[in-house]
């Protein structure tokens, strides 16, 4: 959890090496078998060159991190809004940042809402967009 | 199994309510493919797979599609045995020359009828050479 939650608080990064089996390991968990990841003959075809990770994949991993800051309240109160800008492939080295933009404080509930953005390592941009969550005062002010 | 194909969805269509058990195996194994720490809680994420399942399970939409787009809110806390029930309803569709666009409403509810997460997801779909022609 946060130590402290106070606008333009960096939280914690998250980095995740993608190799295909991790991207086969994640289409067997969820399902979702699109040759686009998983068909590395069909994919090289593709416009995109070669298989890429499910975009909820990456996504899996900024939610990491905010679970990472806020514990369950991200869980139970959290709100996603993100594009996926660019793929990310096997052998990239994914981080998930993230920052706190904005608290606003209504009746007796805390909103905090940050910028996420998931790159690569080099340093492109595979996922952007925000992210807020819901707290109580106390536990607000238990993590300050 | 597909029901439906991509050119029958309109506007509106709702995909058939798909249930899923949030059981030990079933996060046990997306917790280890996502390489997050294990919880009795269901990882908001893998309620979200399933959702989006619930879509791509029942339509056959064109390889090479992708994901371009996703919002989520997550209601409550989702205890590991968890049954759940997803809904999908496409809100939008658009076909231009170069590329098709499909977006989806996602929901989805305990057996008690209690909403645990909605979403919206946008999908870019290649354009089949012979339909660009």
């Amino acid at each position: 959890m946060l130590s402290e939650i106070c606008v333009g608080k960096i939280l914690t990064p998250v980095v995740k090496r993608i190799t295909q089996d991790k991207i086969n390991s994640y289409a067997e968990a969820s399902g979702d078998f699109n040759p686009i990841h998983i068909d590395e003959a069909f994919a090289a075809q593709t416009p995109l060159g070669g298989t890429i990770a499910h975009g909820m994949l990456i996504l899996a991993y900024a939610s990491e991190m905010m679970t990472q800051s806020f514990g369950r309240n991200w869980n139970s109160t959290g709100k996603f809004s993100i594009r996926f800008k660019a793929p990310a492939r096997p052998g990239d080295t994914i981080t998930a940042t993230g920052k706190i933009d904005s608290v606003e404080d209504k009746e007796s509930i805390s909103s905090v809402n940050c910028s996420i953005e998931c790159c690569n390592q080099n340093g492109e941009t595979i996922i952007m967009g925000g992210a807020a969550v819901r707290l109580s005062p106390q536990k607000r002010m238990a993590n300050a | 199994m597909a029901t439906i194909s991509y050119d029958e969805l309109t506007t509106g269509y709702e995909f058939p309510v798909t249930t899923h058990e949030m059981s030990s195996s079933f996060i046990s194994s997306y917790v280890k493919a996502v390489g997050s720490p294990d919880d009795e809680y269901a990882p908001p994420l893998a309620i979200a797979a399933c959702a989006m399942n619930a879509m791509t399970g029942a339509v056959s939409l064109p390889p090479g599609t992708i994901h371009a787009s996703q919002e989520f809110e997550f209601f409550k806390l989702v205890p590991i045995g968890t049954i759940i029930n997803c809904h999908a309803r496409v809100i939008r569709k658009l076909a231009r020359s170069t590329m098709h666009m499909l977006e989806l409403e996602l929901s989805v509810f305990n057996k008690n009828g209690e909403g645990i997460q909605s979403g919206k997801a946008t999908l870019i779909l290649p354009v089949q050479r012979a339909n660009a022609q």
